[in-house]
This record gives structure tokens, sequence and C-alpha cells, in this order.
């Protein structure tokens, strides 16, 4: 069962998301970031998801400051939302731990990014 | 109180030339990396300091970034007749990440600042020159603005402390306006303090905000930084000391921009404040906006060791405050310079107490909502007053199609550019001769 943290301005919903999709797959916790980032650091749990207003700032900062750059991705940012597609691509071509997104695009990138993920660590093809 | 502001207290030369100095210097610490506005292209900056980019590539990275913000920012000048930071600062980040020295930095920065200024006063002499002005009209975008945000912190109580404070809150807030509207003054021997419901509801509402935060944070546990976040934090608030120069120069213009109206903060509620000829309300807000930014600002500055371009926007606060204009910039000048003197200590004090800075996101997302709320609301006003049912049916189906294309547009500025775009759509059917005025 994956493990993600719930972060930035749209923690909640995204942990409602979470739950009514893939009910019994993920685990999801809303820790305060400092904690949540550590968690994935140490790892405890395996992926941090943030939302804020521009998918990279608040959403990924702490995650930044504590997992790397490298380790983090901006999935969406104002004035573009990528599609399922494309952000199955995304997960697949990389190996980050932490996932930033703009708060307006919850709903879209939540349930494609945590599939993708699921079907990546169960080593299905993109 | 609501509209778009036209007269302004200061001439259009002076505002040129605050937003000018503004833009270029925003434009030159971008370049040097010494502060940026988009918080979130702040965390690419280290990429480029310490070389794991070259300055194309982080370039092209800030620029998309923040594309959308700049359209934001324009669809807010539209809203309110303010020019926002968002139209000029996000900009002067792309502007100063492109430039490939400082002159140049400079140069186009004081360009594009020029270009603001003029262009948006170009913008609204074309609008009279039109069969059917629809300026007027779009004073509705901001008029549910102020007095939907005055519930932002009912909101951020919902979704901290739960549904039942939110509302109790929220009821507050509704009486205290009540109480406000029917006893209009209150004299204090022979002074009359008029009590604008605003305000005072806002006050109530925060005021409620710090009591449930205060005893919600009785049972916070504290974390212990590890070494290596330690190192980081003091490396990085040494590096913004360092720059205090360059900083408070930035911090002095913003607070001489605000005060004369060349640049806005938070334009929605400044402008209704201005119009309203209180601005108290918007210094309130102000208060609310600095608690709800603090941890975003301080942990990306912490983080990157570059700063945000208004601080933690209490020169804002302080350039409203001053009592003329030109002490707005010694103000802002003496804020910034507390601000950066601070900046460690609230880094550690926030990384300790992991709860305090949840509680900013949530202010923050209640003041995004309630904003973004009011400006779906005010667009619907604005296309209804030009054009009836069609300019509701044109700017329901902007939002809907935006929606599902992917959010192109970002969800603040889609309702204010539908809204000119009926106005310019039906200036081309007067003109076509398909309506008749």
């Amino acid at each position: 069962m994956l493990k993600i943290e719930c972060c930035g301005l749209t923690a909640l919903q995204t942990k409602q998301i979470i739950e009514k999709k893939f009910p019994g797959l993920v685990e999801a916790s809303l820790d305060p970031d400092m904690i949540a980032a550590r968690k994935v650091k140490s790892g405890d749990v395996d992926f941090y998801l943030g939302s804020c207003m521009t998918g990279g700032g608040g959403s990924l900062a702490t995650a930044i400051m504590v997992l790397g750059y490298g380790n983090c991705l901006t999935v969406s940012k104002q004035g573009n939302c990528p599609n399922e597609k494309q952000i199955r691509h995304l997960i697949y071509s990389g190996n980050h731990k932490a996932f930033g997104y703009v708060k307006t695009h919850t709903e879209q990138v939540v349930p494609a990014l945590v599939q993708a993920l699921i079907d990546k660590s169960e080593g299905k093809p993109e | 109180m609501e509209g778009i502001i036209t007269n302004f207290e200061f001439s259009l030369p002076f505002r040129a030339i605050v937003l000018i100095a503004i833009c270029a210097w925003a434009s030159l610490l971008s370049h040097k990396c010494i502060s940026n506005f988009n918080d979130g292209a702040r965390p690419v900056f280290p990429e480029l300091m310490e070389g794991r980019m070259t300055r194309a590539e982080f370039a092209v990275v800030v620029t998309g970034m923040g594309f959308g913000w700049v359209l934001a920012g324009f669809s807010q000048w539209l809203g309110t007749g303010l020019i926002a930071c968002h139209l000029t600062l996000i900009a002067t980040d792309c502007l100063g990440a492109w430039s490939p020295n400082k002159w140049v930095a400079l140069i186009i920065g004081g360009a594009y600042g020029a270009l603001c200024a003029f262009g948006t006063s170009f913008i609204n002499s074309a609008f009279t020159a039109l069969p059917y002005n629809f300026l007027n009209d779009l004073t509705q975008i901001s008029s549910p603005a102020l007095p939907v945000f005055c519930m932002f912190p009912a909101v951020a109580i919902a979704s901290q402390f739960g549904a039942k404070k939110g509302i109790t809150t929220g009821l507050i807030e509704a009486i205290v306006y009540i109480f406000c509207t029917v006893v209009g003054a209150v004299n204090f021997g022979s002074i009359s303090v008029s009590l604008y419901p605003y305000t005072f509801a806002m006050l109530a509402g925060m005021i409620c905000l710090l009591v449930y935060s205060i005893n919600g944070s009785k049972n916070a546990e504290s974390v212990e930084n590890d070494s290596e976040t330690e190192n980081l934090f003091t490396k990085n608030a040494n590096r913004i000391k360092s720059n205090w120069v360059y900083l408070c120069i930035q911090g002095a213009l913003n607070a001489l921009g605000i005060h004369v109206l060349a640049q806005a903060y938070q334009p929605y509620v400044l402008s209704s404040a201005v119009l309203a000829g209180n601005m108290g309300t918007f210094e309130l807000a102000m208060i609310g906006v600095i608690i709800a930014f603090i941890p975003l600002i301080v942990s990306t500055a912490l983080a990157t060791g570059v700063y945000q371009a208004v601080g933690l926007t209490t020169v804002m606060l302080v350039g409203c405050l001053a009592p003329t204009w030109w002490l707005a910039p010694v103000f802002g000048f003496v804020a910034e310079f507390v601000e950066i003197q601070l900046l460690g200590l609230l880094g550690k004090g926030l990384s300790k107490f992991p709860e305090l800075s949840k509680c900013g996101d949530y202010i923050r997302d209640a003041m995004v909502s309630c904003i973004g709320l009011a400006l779906v609301a005010g667009s619907f006003l604005a296309a209804n007053a030009t054009w009836g049912a069609v300019g509701l049916m044109i700017v329901g189906g902007f939002f809907v199609l935006n929606d599902v294309t992917g959010q192109r547009i970002p969800k603040s500025a889609v309702g204010p550019l539908a809204a000119v775009a009926v106005g310019i759509l039906y200036n081309i059917m007067i003109f076509l001769g398909l309506v008749l005025l």
C-alpha cells in the first residue's frame, strides 16, 4: 500500500479525492508540510503532494528544502494544467518524490497523478 | 463603493516615474537572484545560482510559471483600474531572468513600467471612444469583492476548526455588520468615529480566528530541526541579510508605490477601500494578509536565499499608513529592514511549530477562495449590465470551456476577461448595426 502525504492549500480535498478513488490502495495523511517532507525523506512515507496558487512555491518549498530540488516536480502551473496522459508521462519519465500543483487543478491532477504512482510502483508499463 | 478608479490624487507622470523605478529595480533584483515576486518560481533560482541551469533554461522556467499571473494581473487592472503587483512584478521577474546583464535588466524593467503606466491610461481613453463605453459596467466586477472578502475569517475557521465554529463566526460577523450600519457612528466627546461596517465585521472575524487559533495551539507539538536544515536556514538567512541595501530600496519604492497608487497590492480590496474613502478596511485586511503569507514567504525565502520582492508585504501596510507621500518610502525602508532581521527567527519558529505554518495556509486559502468567488459573481454582474442574458451566456461559456480545456486562463482572470470580451463583442454588434442603442 502506498503512503502519501497531502499538504498545501487543498490538502483536505486531496485526501478526500484519494480516499474516494483509491480505497484500500493508498494511505493518505495530513501532516504539516515540515513533518510530511521529513517522513518522505526517512522513507516512512512514499510521496508528498502539495498544492498552492502557483504549483511550485508554497506547495513545494518545504519539500525542496528537505528533499532537494531534483526530487520535486511541478505538475501543473497557472495557465497550464496537463491532461491525464501528460501527467502519466511526467511520472514515468522521472523519479520524483514530491509533486506540486495549482489548487484549482486539484480535481484534475490528483486522480491521474495517484493512479500513475500506483501503477508505476506495481511495475505496470506507461 | 464599487467602481473603477480613474481619478487619482497624484498625476500620471508622477505615478509613471514611481512605477518605472519599481519595475527597473525589481527586474535588477530578479536578475541578480536577490528577490523575486512569484513564490512559485523562487525555488528555481538556486538552480541558476549554483550552476545547475543555464540562464536561458532558467528564464524559460520562470516565464512559464509567470505567464498566467501576468494575465491575472491584467484582469485585476480591468476590474479595479489599479496596476497590481501581479501585472508588474511577475513580469519583471521574467524580464530580469532573461536579461544578460544588469544594465539590460534595469532598462527593460523600466521600459515595462512605462508601458504599464502609459499603456493602461491609453486603454482607458480608448474605452471612451467606443460607441458603448462599458467601463462603467466593468465596475461591477469588484462590487462583490469586499463583502465576500470580509467572510475570509469564517471560511478559514471552518476549514481549520470545523463547520460549526465557522458558521458561528459568520453569524457574529453578520451581526456586527448590521450593528454598524444601524449605529453608523460613535461619538467620543467631540470626535465622531464612523463605523465602516466591513471593517468591523472583518475585525470581529479576525478576533474569532485569533481566539480559536490560540485555543487550538495549546496542544501543538514542537519539532526539533536537524542540523542540516539549521545550516541551510542560517546560510540563506545570511545571504538575504547581506543584500539588505538592495531589498530595503525595493521596500521603500513599493511603499511609495502603494501610497500614491502607482502600484497596488490586493487590488480588489484596495480599490473598494479607496472608493469608500475608508483605508481602515484595507489596512485591517493587510494585517490578515501578512499573517497568512508569512509562512509561505519565510519558508520559500529560507529554502532558497532569495527574498520576496514585496517582502512579507508589511511595506504595503506601512506605505498606506504613512501620513505623507515622502514619508512612505522611509517607512517602507525601515519595515523591510526589520523584516530581514527577523527572518531567521521566524523561520526557526515556523519549522519548530509546523501547525502554525498550516494556519497560514488555511487563511491564505480562505482569502483566495473568497476573492475568487466574488470575481465569478462580479463578472456575471458586469456582463449582465452590458448585454443582459447574452452577456451571462458568454461569461458562463468562458468559465466552463476554460475548465474543460485545462484552465489555459487562470481561474481568477477568466471572469474579468470574459466580461471585457462581452463588452467588445457588444460594440462590434453595434458597429455592424445588429444591436441598436
